[in-house]
């Protein structure tokens, strides 16, 4: 792939973020809700940095959907990222979506508490140990 | 960049109606590149290429969504994307356009080059609107008016000079005493005091004659 093409690709998958058809989407929230740099998901992924423009061009897999665990089988294959993060993201995404959906009102707030709980946590445990 | 072999294309098409998840990736990644070399091609006068590289990401992202739009008897895809491209791509010019002219509207902005010789023969510095303006009143019986934006001698030379439509900074730098500046530091001092004139003459409500 010429470096023309990655940066087109890269623009595409960028413009990707925005709809909820493509995974680009999903990854976008995701990254959101870990505070997680590009770098990092690559890490989480077990993937390159260049391979995640073309994931997330790839069609969004529906985990309600029958055909849920063969979509996300074809995407493993296509570009060996690590299946079960790539099934944490989606279905942690899914759920997120379902409960903002559910409350729309007060999903800035539901985010901000589901980001702060694993901080809490620690700080819970540290007042609990000490 | 070659097109991109048809049969390829007829595959991913087939692939997309079946919602293979891969396709849309593999979609992009075969026609960004000469889909984007044609719109260049047919859109030269685009000044940003970043406008041409959004509206090919849209068209192949719009119909990786809606495969079933495209009809493969009416034309090629690649066709079918350039000319899907082109009219997101002729909005996005008109709408940069509108934008521009609003602007225009609102903003100092610099004039032909037509304009700009009928307003001052001795420029080094673009001539603005509210310049032309300014210029103008020596023709409209307003320079009295115009002299009594002066707060000292020097505001009423500066003023004088620009009423006589003069472009060179040089010449402003001397009415103001700024000889001593370095060039830069010239230029700077010039225009400072020549917008703070402006202002006020804006202030006077003598800039609304066209």
């Amino acid at each position: 792939m010429s470096e023309r093409s990655r940066d087109l690709t890269a623009n595409a998958a960028a413009r990707a973020a925005g709809r909820h058809f493509y995974l680009a989407s999903a990854i976008a929230t995701f990254q959101e809700l870990r505070h997680m740099d590009d770098p990092e998901l690559a890490r989480f992924l077990s993937c390159s940095a260049d391979m995640l423009a073309r994931l997330r061009l790839c069609r969004r897999p529906d985990v309600d959907s029958p055909d849920f665990q063969s979509d996300v089988r074809q995407i493993v294959h296509a570009f060996a990222v690590y299946p079960q993060s790539l099934l944490q993201l989606l279905r942690e995404v899914s759920s997120i979506e379902a409960m903002r959906e559910s409350q729309p009102a007060t999903s800035t707030g539901f985010l901000m508490a589901a980001r702060d709980k694993p901080r809490r946590r620690r700080h819970h445990d540290e007042e609990k140990g000490g | 960049m070659p097109n991109p072999d048809p049969h390829r294309l007829e595959d991913i098409h087939r692939r997309l109606l079946d919602r293979d998840p891969i396709a849309p990736a593999q979609l992009a990644e075969l026609v960004l590149d000469p889909l984007t070399t044609r719109l260049r091609a047919s859109f030269p006068a685009v000044p940003d290429p970043a406008l041409i590289e959004d509206a090919a990401a849209d068209a192949v992202l719009n119909y990786a969504e809606r495969p079933e739009q495209f009809d493969p008897s009416k034309r090629g895809l690649l066709g079918y994307l350039q000319m899907s491209a082109g009219g997101d791509l002729k909005n996005a010019l008109d709408a940069l356009r509108r934008r521009q002219r609003r602007e225009e509207s609102l903003d100092v902005v610099e004039l032909h080059p037509d304009r700009r010789n009928r307003v001052s023969m001795a420029s080094d510095s673009p001539t603005t609107l509210e310049d032309e303006v300014v210029s103008n009143l020596a023709s409209q019986g307003l320079v009295a008016q115009v002299q009594a934006a002066a707060e000292t001698p020097k505001d009423a030379k500066v003023l004088q000079l620009m009423i006589d439509g003069e472009r060179r900074t040089d010449r402003f730098a001397e009415a103001l005493g700024l000889e001593g500046l370095s060039p830069d530091e010239r230029r700077r001092a010039v225009k400072r005091h020549k917008d703070r004139l402006k202002k006020r003459i804006e202030r006077l409500g003598l800039t609304d004659h066209e």
